[in-house]
């Protein structure tokens, strides 16, 4: 299990960022991860993986301003 | 007509215009220097209520030209339709604070400009209207200035309630301000822009005076 803001998630152990990253969000540009605290950027995303009990914060932005 | 300055000296006018201030705060943001991502709703509402407040240098950054659909929220005016956005609302800020320098840049942010453009600013202040270019200046700046205070808008659409509206903080030196889902495709008005403009602006207040930005002391 991980957890994904704040819900216990299942399958995603072993994943990559971008894979849990295309099942979670509609736009992926408009998303900043966050795991354990820390920002990752978008060329580590690829090859990142997922490890039980990681933290991850998908940091969705909307449009307006 | 005679003016109610006229004959003030320079110094009593600069004293006038701080009398309402808070307390000690014109020595450190006079000192300060903001750099604001993007000048529509959030960035011009922003630059106005730092420059009213007596923050000594900001930078604006913007590629976009004013347009007939920007004047529902955004500080401008029907004279300034076509211009460059950084040129009319430096033009307007002065108007404001005269006390104050203002460092314009008509250009799109990239990853690629990022490193210079942000180096010398005490807090970067995201106020784009676009979501991709917010992630990728949040991605940019926490790559490049881990330390350097960042504050955000996020999700300020509609005429909803505006309770819902808060600064968050997102990493120790991240905050981002919004109801954070509303989306602009439904409409953006000036109130809930300025009431995140409000909370980005008085956030960075509180960064540059070094309070804790979410609590009292």
């Amino acid at each position: 299990m991980i957890n994904l803001n704040g819900e216990p998630t299942a399958n995603f152990v072993g994943k990559t960022l971008t894979e849990l990253l295309q099942q979670k969000t509609d736009t992926t540009q408009n998303v900043v991860v966050e795991l354990n605290g820390a920002i990752i950027h978008r060329d580590e995303l690829d090859t990142m993986t997922l490890s039980e009990n990681d933290h991850v914060e998908l940091i969705s932005f909307v449009g307006g301003g | 007509m005679t003016l109610k300055f006229e004959g003030l000296d320079v110094q009593d006018f600069y004293l006038g215009m701080k009398e309402r201030n808070v307390a000690d705060s014109t020595a450190p943001l006079s000192q300060a220097h903001v750099t604001i991502a993007g000048a529509g709703g959030l960035g011009s509402n922003i630059a106005i209520a730092l420059a009213r407040s007596g923050v000594g240098h900001l930078t604006l950054i913007d590629f976009d030209t004013i347009e007939l659909s920007n004047l529902n929220r955004q500080q401008y005016k029907v004279s300034q339709i076509g211009l460059p956005k950084v040129t009319a609302l430096k033009q307007n800020v002065l108007e404001f604070n005269p006390f104050i320098t203002i460092d314009t840049q008509q250009l799109e942010i990239t990853d690629a400009n990022i490193p210079d453009l942000f180096a010398d600013c005490d807090v970067a202040c995201e106020a784009f209207d676009n979501p991709a270019a917010k992630a990728m200046l949040m991605n940019g700046i926490t790559a490049h200035f881990p330390d350097k205070p960042l504050v955000m808008g996020n999700g300020m659409a509609g005429i909803h309630p505006t309770n819902n509206m808060i600064t968050k903080q997102q990493l120790p030196h991240v905050y981002i301000c919004g109801d954070g889902t509303t989306k602009g495709a439904e409409g953006l008005m000036a109130p809930r822009v300025m009431v995140c403009a409000g909370h980005e602006a008085n956030a960075i207040l509180r960064l540059l005076m070094h309070l804790p930005v979410l609590e009292e002391e």
